[in-house]
């Protein structure tokens, strides 16, 4: 499985695009800092999450959109699969290893601008908010802690849409034609679910951004949570499941 | 001792919608064996690889290589098998090396020296820094090789292996696969359309036609010792062709535009050119045409223009 993990991330790193997508990070992250640092309430504490948001709403689904594409769909298409499917492996490691890596590289994204954002908002414009006051530097601590718990939670639902948009990429041949289809479901799911407010908490999109209806507003977890949990972790368990399905079923024919 | 079977498959039955790409396939490959998988165009010969090397599941069949089901156990049943399916398809962004190395990293007992051992019996060991996305087809044939035999397997099932390769690049690998199967046994399962190939360095055969085995058996089996033909080149064809009939060791006779085909026993090639000139039948030439797999293909798959 480590071999499996070892050289689905070998490939993915060793192609220009997943570089173009940090670039792209650093680049857009450098920029949002630079034109919010002028606001009044700017502070260098609240820059990690305000970008968390932004990148989360679009950047990062396309981009995990684009990386199932070179884990599936280009693999399928150029018959690469073949070259690991005819070695002494099961197709469940393959695809477990397949997941993980969709994993490693989201939640690598999220880890880079983690850092971005407070290497660019403490240089940019200072943790003034927190280190002014008595304690600064232990409220500056808690503060971090309580941020980085908001990334790393990011990661899950981002990981449920990958496995959800999987679910086409079993069936879906091009690679404009499946990154297409997935951006307008991004969208389909965003719109249905400002338009309908009952229906919001099941769609996934939801999530990304709304990280304290996985966290709660306040630390420690409240009872309201559940709801999110339960819809991101059945996103998880419905499109991981169906994904692996068809993944064991289909036919190598190229 | 009873013969060990490495490569079985038991009425393997593979139906696309309407299409029955392969029916009650049959196939059983003995450990030494270097059998030849023939058909012709679109017979189901790559779909009954792919489906032995469990890349497409059967819609009805098994499997079986080295005793293990590949469907069910993948992780034994391929575990001493090389395999090249079509034109290989490799990381274009890699080079050689990074393409074998990886793959090899599955295998164990796999690293820089196996690599370019087996880089080298392909002659692409000076070539291993430079990305796939650089290499001719027939470079990458080559590269497909190189990874089939990376493990040193015990089986190799290879896919038209020296398509798209030049004259002198084909006998390199026809010497390789039989220098592999005369110093390690490998047993060579090779599909081809090359049917002097396949009367080269095979013992075995087995036609597929329509999706359907019709022949198995011994290369020798094919090329009928008992028999000959000859071509005869006469000025009054006319003349001689009801002659043939009064000779009992001739088996067939044909009447193209400028020859007569004769079939007869082995052996009686010159009493039939004696007993020609006893007729007063000037013969211009006598051709001996040694019976071949190509023949004994044509005839049994009804002589489709398609193939080979």
């Amino acid at each position: 499985m480590l071999n499996l993990l070892y050289i689905e991330l070998y490939k993915i790193f060793h192609q220009r695009k997943i570089y173009i997508f940090y670039i792209i990070i650093m680049a857009f992250s450098f920029l949002f800092v630079f034109v919010t640092k002028n606001l009044p309430s700017a502070d260098g504490t609240t820059i990690p999450l305000l970008l968390l948001q932004t990148v989360a709403s679009l950047i990062i689904p396309i981009f995990t959109i684009i990386f199932q594409t070179d884990l599936f769909i280009s693999e399928f298409r150029d018959g690469n699969m073949k070259l690991l499917l005819t070695r002494p492996i099961s197709r469940p490691q393959l695809f477990f290893a397949k997941v993980l890596c969709l994993l490693v590289l989201v939640g690598s994204l999220y880890l880079l601008t983690f850092i971005l954002s407070y290497i660019l908002g403490g240089t940019m414009i200072g943790f003034h908010m927190v280190l002014d006051n008595e304690g600064g530097w232990s409220m500056f601590f808690n503060d971090m802690f309580q941020t980085s718990l908001m990334y790393l939670v990011s990661v899950i639902p981002m990981l449920a849409f990958g496995l959800l948009v999987g679910i086409l990429a079993m069936f879906i041949k091009s690679n404009g034609t499946f990154i297409t289809v997935s951006i307008i479901a991004i969208f389909a799911m965003s719109i249905v679910g400002d338009l309908f407010k009952k229906v919001q908490p099941y769609m996934i999109t939801t999530y990304f951004t709304s990280t304290t209806k996985l966290l709660g507003d306040t630390y420690p977890i409240e009872h309201g949570i559940w709801l999110g949990w339960a819809v991101v972790l059945s996103y998880i368990l419905f499109s991981g499941w169906l994904c692996y399905a068809l993944f064991l079923a289909k036919d190598m024919e190229v | 001792m009873a013969s060990e079977i490495v490569i079985q498959t038991m009425s393997l039955h593979k139906r696309y919608k309407t299409t029955h790409a392969l029916n009650d396939l049959s196939i059983n490959v003995e450990r030494g064996d270097i059998y030849g998988f023939l058909g012709p165009n679109g017979s189901g010969k790559t779909t009954a690889i792919k489906l032995i090397l469990g890349l497409i599941r059967p819609s009805s069949g098994n499997v079986l290589l080295q005793g293990e089901n590949v469907f069910a156990n993948p992780f034994k049943a391929l575990s001493k098998i090389g395999s090249l399916v079509e034109t290989p398809k490799f990381y274009s962004y890699l080079s050689a090396y990074e393409n074998l190395m990886l793959s090899g990293r599955l295998l164990g007992n796999c690293g820089p020296k196996e690599i370019f051992s087996s880089l080298d019996r392909v002659e692409l060991s000076r070539h291993s820094k430079q990305k796939v996305s650089t290499f001719s087809l027939g470079m990458k044939q080559r590269l497909g090789i190189a990874l089939a035999i990376l493990n040193d397997p015990e089986v190799l099932i290879l896919d038209e292996p020296t398509i798209a390769l030049d004259p002198q690049g084909m006998k390199e690998i026809r010497d390789l696969l039989k220098q592999l199967r005369q110093e390690k046994g490998t047993t060579i399962f090779i599909s081809t359309h090359i049917l002097n190939e396949v009367e080269q360095i095979c013992n075995r055969v087995g036609i597929l036609k329509k999706g359907i085995m019709i022949y198995e058996g011994k290369v020798s089996d094919t090329l009928n010792p008992n028999e000959e033909t000859v071509e005869l080149f006469l000025p009054e064809m006319d003349k001689a062709f009801p002659l043939f009939s009064a000779l009992s060791y001739v088996k067939k006779v044909e009447r193209g535009p400028h020859s007569i085909l004769v079939l007869l026993e082995r052996g009686h090639a010159s009493e039939m050119n004696r007993y020609l000139h006893q007729q007063n039948i000037d013969l211009e030439y006598l051709v001996p045409k040694n019976p071949s797999l190509e023949d004994f293909f044509i005839e049994i798959t009804k002589g489709e223009q398609e193939n080979a």
